[in-house]
């Protein structure tokens, strides 16, 4: 129980902070149930939400996978005997229960982990079937931690995990500028650029925001790396470029510049 | 590793649905370089291991220029599986790479303005930093929406050898 105790600590403590603010930024609370937690180690190179794990059991009892998940969390508990479920941790002949995220979750990996690390092969092998991991010949030459990372990144990927919880849980630009507009741009609300802002449109007005800028060489090109929230950014275009100082309104630190090359990055600078 | 042409990643970003921008933010630095990579090596479109070789001469150059290379952007590909009527399932994730934690106070608010999300590493038995919190704050004052990842939780049973249920403490 004290793990899940001490997770339930850094939850509590992350939604304190959170909760502070308003809900215009929609679903913010960390709730594992909803799959935006991702527990892990980095470097092992594995990690997992609950939805990895839900899908792993929806699988294998045929049971839906956004009911799964609900059960994996809190105050849940599965009597393997009666097989039902209860919410406190006793059933009624008085049994004691693990709680549903220690038994079906934490417990398989601690396992798992536990055999590894003593080597013990028989009860490596029965887990390895059990999850459905084959290892090739050379592989199953590893022991000890070399082992435990090869089997644990097969089995719960940490890229896996991250790109699901990304792509699923953070907004697009076209959800998120909605309601960052009012944030992002001091003009009027109801002219034509913050509407370019807010439905994101490539066709509008364009806007666009300098994080950084990078020189390359002393007299070199310097290239300005930002985001483009509104209309679409091409080469020779025209233009104005409102400094750091620059307040709505007025001419102080106002350019009017060309654009003379645009460049994605893919990885590199 | 995927490997994509231009041309998709073009096709990709005139979709604005199926696009996230995030930045990993985590209290040490070295865990973020950790998942940065891992998360680079196998859906970066370009080679990142190669990259990030890159980055290190980099690093240097710039300490010769004096400034410093903060961030920079790693376009990932992540197909969900799950497909939907009017939904492609083929999703781009722009991660943008912060380089330092320490520096990364003053340029917070610059570079929280162009993501929409941010991932939260936060260790597993330290709980929740106060770096960590200054920067949640940060985040969400810029209306960056979080998703967390606790980290590090093997040392729970391969250092102090818990057991997933501990009734009682003694």
């Amino acid at each position: 129980m004290l793990k899940y105790r001490n997770f339930n600590k850094i939850l509590e403590l992350a939604t304190t902070i959170i909760s502070n603010y308003g809900h215009d930024i929609g679903e913010i609370l960390f709730q594992p149930s909803k799959g935006n937690v991702a527990f892990g180690c980095d470097k092992e190179n594995w990690a997992f939400t609950l939805t990895t794990f839900a899908r792993i059991y929806s699988k294998k009892f045929g049971v839906d996978i956004d009911k799964m998940k609900e059960k994996l969390w809190g105050d849940n508990y599965y009597d393997t005997k009666n097989k039902r479920w209860y919410t406190e941790p006793t059933n009624e002949e008085g049994e004691k229960l693990k709680s549903s995220f220690c038994a079906y979750v934490m417990e398989p990996i601690i396992k798992l982990s536990r055999s590894i690390i003593e080597g013990n092969a028989e009860q490596m092998n029965k887990i390895f079937t059990s999850i459905e991991i084959s290892l090739t010949l050379k592989e199953k030459e590893r022991t000890g931690n070399d082992l435990l990372k090869l089997v644990m990144s097969k089995w719960l990927n940490a890229t896996d995990a991250f790109l699901e919880m990304i792509a699923m849980h953070l907004p697009s630009p076209k959800a998120a500028q909605k309601y960052r507009v009012s944030h992002l741009y001091e003009g009027p609300q109801d002219d034509e650029v913050a509407a370019s802002i807010r439905d994101c449109n490539p066709k509008g007005p364009l806007i666009m925001y300098v994080s950084r800028m990078m020189p390359t060489t002393e007299t070199g090109p310097v290239f300005a790396f930002g985001r483009v929230f509104g209309g679409t950014l091409s080469a020779g275009q025209k233009v104005t470029i409102m400094g750091s100082v620059y307040i709505h309104g007025k001419k102080d630190d106002l350019f009017i510049g060309k654009v003379q090359q645009v460049v994605s990055m893919l990885g590199r600078l | 590793m995927v490997w994509i042409s231009i041309e998709q990643v073009r096709e990709l970003l005139s979709k604005p649905e199926n696009i996230s921008n995030a930045i990993i933010v985590a209290s040490i630095k070295h865990e973020k370089s950790t998942i940065t990579d891992s998360l680079a090596q196998k859906a970066g479109i370009t080679n990142y291991v190669l990259q990030s070789m890159l980055h290190k001469d980099l690093a240097d150059y710039d300490q010769e220029r004096r400034f410093t290379h903060k961030s920079a952007n790693v376009p990932l590909y992540y197909e969900s599986g799950i497909s939907e009527k009017d939904k492609n399932d083929a999703y781009l994730i722009n991660l943008i790479d912060s380089l330092d934690y320490v520096n990364f106070l003053s340029e917070a608010s610059a570079v929280f303005r162009i993501t929409d999300g941010v991932l939260l590493v936060v260790d597993y038995l330290e709980g929740v930093s106060l770096q960590t919190e200054v920067i949640l704050h940060a985040a969400l004052d810029e209306k960056v929406r979080p998703v967390l990842m606790i980290n590090k939780i093997d040392r729970q049973f391969l250092e102090l050898q818990l057991d997933a249920e501990v009734q009682k403490l003694q």
